[in-house]
């Protein structure tokens, strides 16, 4: 069961303030700058934090350690974004290609995102792998895996979709709490971190970006459900309606 | 008079504008940060912004009405509460806009924001009537829009329901209404 009050919009006070004219408003198509591998290795040292806007494939193969990812293509891009990481804290990008993080940062400057931004990894991951830094990785795990696992003891299963989705149709294993609310209410849901845990959500986008917060918080064992719950039905396995 | 509603589609925020074509003057209401779509679309209309509005102060994108007067050098127009740091004109309940036959009625309508107004729109050569009505984050799509994020629940929810809906509720039943957010919104 989610709290009741709906979530806040991302980065409201913010936005709020920009409004007010209390922090300056952007009047230009803001720019992101190149970084070099060294640059982000030493800006993430001082406590800048690293979000990957590639795609849930490209972020499960390898990512820097403890990123957040967002998939650029979503709608909600920049809400996600604002969602998930802590208020306030500076961010490099991570993009397949140069256009990809001047679309990021224009898409954030709708919710004065942008000014957190303080460049994007030039070259991408190429570039980082290539260097031979540290990569993290995130397992994809199909449907037909996880309904063959669902029996296997101890595998935990998170749906992170809305609480309307999830009344709609889901695991029946399944718990629930929307990726928004991860950062803040994780704990209520008495997941064990040492035993394995698929993430599912409507698509596998919102499930990689819910992963990308519990690979932070020390959970051993992940894996992001590809397709999400739209393949799990295509394939005609079973779903409960409301929560039990 | 011309009309037209520009949607920002990734987050349903719609912003509206309305021109007469006899004096070749329009306004904008609620534009958000990019303003690239609102000036091409005065160049197509061959007319010139002559105000940009804001209907509160908005909580869930930034505004781009600052930018878009500083830009046009068109007049920018705030609601008389909106706590702001920087030079506008300020209206309030009652107060009109005219451009040429165009007539642009502020109604004040507290409760998601304690500042918020929404515009009354009147072509006065078609007749003295409201045409539509402009609600901003006031009536959006079967509800109302939230009233606990600038004041607790307990604060806003009363003066939407005895001040703001009572107003809306008087204005005659043939009067449209095209709401600040669509499907899609946050």
């Amino acid at each position: 069961m989610q709290d009741e009050q709906p979530v806040k919009p991302a980065n409201i006070a913010n936005i709020v303030a920009t409004n007010q004219g209390k922090l300056p408003l952007t009047m230009e198509i803001p720019k992101a700058q190149p970084l070099t591998v060294t640059q982000v290795e030493d800006l993430m040292a001082e406590g800048h934090i690293v979000v990957d806007t590639r795609s849930s494939a490209d972020f499960g193969v390898g990512h820097i350690p403890r990123a957040y990812h967002a998939h650029l293509s979503s709608p909600e891009f920049e809400q996600r974004v604002g969602w998930v990481t802590p208020l306030d804290t500076p961010i490099i990008l991570v993009t397949n290609h140069d256009k990809d993080a001047q679309h990021a940062i224009y898409n954030m400057a709708f919710i004065a995102l942008n000014t957190r931004v303080t460049g994007y990894l030039d070259g991408g991951m190429t570039a980082w792998m290539d260097a031979g830094k540290v990569t993290e990785s995130l397992p994809q795990m199909d449907v037909f895996t996880l309904s063959d696992r669902l029996s296997s003891n101890g595998l935990q299963v998170l749906d992170v979709r809305e609480d309307d989705e999830y009344d709609e149709g889901h695991i029946e294993v399944a718990k629930n709490l929307s990726f928004k609310r991860i950062p803040t209410q994780l704990d209520s849901l008495g997941l064990n971190k040492e035993k394995p845990l698929a993430i599912t959500c409507a698509t596998g986008k919102r499930s990689s970006t819910a992963a990308s917060l519990l690979l932070r918080q020390g959970f051993k064992e992940l894996y992001n459900v590809t397709g999400g719950m739209t393949a799990w039905e295509s394939a005609g396995f079973d779903t409960v309606f409301f929560e039990e | 008079m011309w009309f037209e509603t520009l949607i920002r589609e990734a987050t349903g925020c719609a912003a509206y504008m309305i021109g007469c074509q006899g004096t070749g003057q329009c306004a904008v209401f609620d534009p958000v940060w990019d303003i690239q779509p609102y000036l091409d679309m005065a160049k197509e209309k061959e007319s010139t912004i002559r105000y940009v509005i804001d209907s509160h102060s908005h909580a869930d994108h930034v505004s781009g009405a600052r930018w878009l007067a500083e830009v046009t050098g068109a007049e920018l127009v705030i609601p008389e509460l909106a706590e702001i740091n920087y030079e506008a004109t300020r209206v309030k309940h009652g107060d009109e806009i005219r451009m040429g036959g165009v007539g642009m009625e502020i109604v004040h309508v507290p409760g998601h924001r304690p500042e918020q107004i929404n515009l009354l729109v009147r072509d006065y050569p078609r007749g003295e009537e409201p045409w539509f009505i402009l609600t901003a984050d006031f009536v959006l799509v079967g509800d109302v829009a939230r009233p606990d994020l600038a004041q607790a629940g307990e604060e806003g929810a009363p003066v939407l329901f005895d001040v703001s809906i009572p107003r809306f509720l008087d204005l005659p039943d043939y009067v449209e209404v095209y709401p600040g957010h669509l499907a899609g919104s946050t």
